[in-house]
């Protein structure tokens, strides 16, 4: 097998692997089911019933799309952590393949499944327009308007995913290694990062009253500086696995 | 039995305080079937790990089939770890996928005839089923490689006596016919008796004694025999 038929495999794995785990927890599978099912019927009738009412910006909505990166960084810290708890972590890390793939791999996967999570936003898109055309706002000029901001939003978050989904797997990493005190020190560090552009408004993004984004070049070169991070962590989180691990 | 299929040189692992490996200067010849042997904590998993290059020594040498223990080499070795479980998503069918995917030298049509022998459904669902078929499952994924050695650690955990004879034949029939080495560490003496060609016991991270089984039979007795006499006041004590 090339490395790149290895890789393939290795993702389809983690995929595959992720999906039937949550399709075998049968229980948890209804729980989440008996929670999102009633709170989209919720959030349907509230629309529904304030909808004429609502007075404030829709563009606030897609401050929800901040959470995608989070869930970058959950799903890759559970795709490493999970390996231990479940008992399976013996037959990975002996699997016949550098350890820098079996790390590529779950980043990768990290990256897929985060996109595959990302259709709320459409939701948020839908409920939106549903607001507007029951407060008699809609129109294909303010349509128009609230997707490309909530499309400028998601992209944004979006060039965060990678070098979050980095940050959860060397997070995961450091709890098989003797190093797994720094773990604090690494959250520390992520909100000291995150502060940046509060620190600095307009150096990265500027959000006007009627809440539309605007990109700045120093933006494209802080997500150049995440990515070439991404690399690091990747690098890092392979050397914790071939080197420090408590196993 | 002139190559050697494991060498250690003065090999140490310590976790904490405790001496996991303890200076274990160590030759495993090629061929047959070896036991390692020894009461709990007495470094048969931290030897294996080491071998599979999941854990890396603190000091000291080790040579697998010739070469240093790595991700490369484990393409020549099949390995099934200590406590392990299978991915609890996956039906025997799947589990047979990831091993055709991702396993070199697996024989899937061999998979198949001792899922068959070892009475597992293909649909049957990891998540459903009892420890000993789920470790009846993922000893089919290591005996159905076609590779020089074979790393067991704990096969026999929680397995039934009729799927236990099973497997042994099919050790029998991978270390004869393939010429597999195959490593194996068990409680289970007493089934497994007449099992080991060759027998390491270990005590503390060090080798207390080894050498070809019929040899040691000869002079001390069944092997049995000898982890009672060896360890007797440890296990007591455990």
């Amino acid at each position: 097998m090339t490395g790149y038929q290895e890789l393939g495999a290795l993702v389809h794995h983690e995929l595959s692997y992720y999906r039937r785990e949550r399709d075998s927890e049968q229980h948890l599978g209804r729980r989440r089911w008996s929670l999102s099912v009633p709170g989209l019927i919720i959030w349907f009738a509230v629309i529904t019933w304030q909808g004429p009412n609502i007075r404030f910006n829709l563009n606030y909505s897609w401050y929800a799309t901040l959470a995608l990166p989070l869930i970058a960084m959950g799903v890759a810290t559970g795709h490493i952590v999970n390996e231990r708890k479940n008992g399976t972590v013996g037959w990975w890390l002996s699997l016949p393949m550098p350890r820098y793939l079996l790390v590529l791999s779950k980043w990768v996967a990290s990256i897929l499944l985060t996109a595959q999570r990302s259709f709320y936003v459409a939701g948020i898109a839908l409920l939106g327009i549903y607001a507007m055309m029951l407060n008699g706002t809609v129109s294909p000029t303010i349509v128009c308007h609230f997707l490309l901001n909530g499309l400028t939003w998601t992209l944004i978050m979006y060039c965060l995913v990678p070098p979050l989904a980095a940050l959860g797997l060397f997070m995961g990493t450091l709890t098989y290694s003797r190093w797994k005190d720094l773990i604090p020190g690494v959250w520390l560090m992520l909100v000291a990062t995150g502060w940046l552009p509060v620190a600095h408004p307009g150096l990265y993004l500027t959000v006007n009253q009627a809440l539309t984004v605007t990109i700045k070049p120093a933006f494209a070169l802080a997500v150049f500086a995440t990515w070439l991070l991404s690399g690091f962590l990747l690098w890092l989180a392979t050397r914790i696995l071939t080197r420090v691990t408590g196993l | 039995m002139t190559n050697m299929a494991v060498t250690c040189t003065d090999v140490s692992k310590r976790y904490g305080n405790r001496m996991a490996l303890n200076g274990l200067t160590l030759e495993i010849p090629s061929g047959g079937i070896v036991g390692i042997l020894g009461p709990n904590g007495s470094g048969k998993s931290t030897l294996f790990r080491t071998l599979m290059g999941i854990t890396r020594p603190d000091s000291g040498n080790i040579s697998v089939l010739g070469s240093v223990p790595g991700w490369e080499t484990n393409a020549k070795i099949a390995y099934l770890p200590d406590r392990a479980r299978w991915y609890a998503d996956h039906t025997v069918r799947k589990a047979l996928d990831w091993g055709s995917s991702l396993l070199p030298n697996f024989d899937r049509s061999r998979a198949l005839a001792l899922a068959h022998e070892m009475n597992l459904d293909l649909g049957q669902s990891v998540n459903g089923m009892s420890r000993g078929t789920e470790a009846r499952l993922m000893l089919i994924l290591c005996l159905a490689r076609q590779v020089p050695l074979m790393i067991l650690d704990e096969p026999f955990f929680g397995i039934d006596l009729i799927s236990r004879e099973k497997i042994i034949d099919a050790l029998v029939a991978s270390a004869t016919e393939q010429e597999t080495t195959v490593l194996l560490s068990t409680h289970e003496i007493s089934d497994t008796e007449s099992l080991f060609d060759y027998a390491v016991f270990l005590r503390a991270g060090r080798v207390e004694r080894q050498g070809n089984a019929d040899s040691l039979r000869s002079q001390y007795g069944s092997m049995r025999d000898i982890m009672r006499n060896l360890f007797q006041e440890e296990v007591t004590s455990q």
